[in-house]
């Protein structure tokens, strides 16, 4: 967990373990869960051009932070981008998707966004989290 | 509150008032961080706003989803029109559209008249 999210302070580390044992508890409960490179897939169901990055924020298989990036968005709202992307992904929700937190960027936004994620059990702190994808490139 | 969730009475609200939440608690005791992120984005806007407990009720997420054609909570109303979930609401704050949006459309409330810019 501590390898994928980057922790700042002891307060975020108890929230952490607490959502281990939920994890845990989910597990041997037989939830199903996904994997983040079937919800790219699924994304890109919705949206073929796009660059599709996908956080698991608590390796549970069910919390997902994904940013996607697509010269399509251009002049559209917000609200529609989302709903290009929810439309097809609303059959997966609240199972197994239970929370999706959607970035949805033209090229020129992406470039000037940052690498901050919301985690909403972080006690309504973003969490910086580290995005493997863009390390590589690095 | 007494509510059957039809689309008549979900409908009422968002036309009765100009910043609807949708959420899951209360802003003072929100149940999720993102229905907690969408109360804070409403209270630094500064304007009164009606939330919307849709977990008082069993039958309220899946009535309220349907209804407005979103599958998450929070959903955001701004002038009857929904604007999205606490992501959206977030960026519209930062980027001074949700102000632009409220603004806009109050002047439409107030009744005509005016250019908005007087």
């Amino acid at each position: 967990m501590t390898e994928f999210i980057d922790i700042e302070n002891a307060s975020m580390v108890t929230v952490d373990s607490v959502l281990t044992r939920q994890v845990q508890r989910r597990v041997s409960a037989g939830v199903v869960m996904v994997s983040t490179e079937w919800l790219e897939a699924e994304v890109h169901k919705a949206v073929p051009d796009a660059d599709v990055e996908v956080i698991d924020l608590h390796r549970s298989g069910d919390h997902f932070h994904v940013r996607i990036t697509s010269p399509s968005f251009e002049g559209m709202r917000p609200l529609q981008r989302q709903k290009q992307v929810l439309n097809h992904m609303k059959q997966f929700i609240p199972h197994p998707v239970h929370a999706i937190d959607l970035k949805c960027m033209t090229p020129e936004q992406a470039a000037v966004t940052g690498d901050t994620a919301f985690d909403p059990h972080a006690g309504g702190q973003g969490v910086h989290i580290r995005r493997i994808n863009r390390q590589k490139e690095e | 509150m007494n509510m059957d969730w039809t689309p008549e009475e979900l409908q009422a609200i968002v036309d009765e008032h100009a910043l609807v939440l949708f959420m899951k608690g209360t802003p003072d005791q929100a149940q999720c961080g993102f229905s907690n992120r969408a109360a804070q984005v409403m209270q630094t806007l500064g304007e009164p706003f009606a939330a919307v407990n849709i977990l008082s009720d069993p039958r309220a997420i899946p009535s309220v989803c349907t209804w407005s054609d979103f599958p998450t909570m929070p959903q955001i109303f701004v002038h009857g029109e929904l604007i999205g979930g606490s992501d959206i609401a977030l960026e519209m704050l930062n980027d001074g559209s949700l102000r632009e949006m409220f603004d806009a459309g109050k002047a439409k409330d107030d009744g005509g008249g005016c250019c908005g810019s007087c």
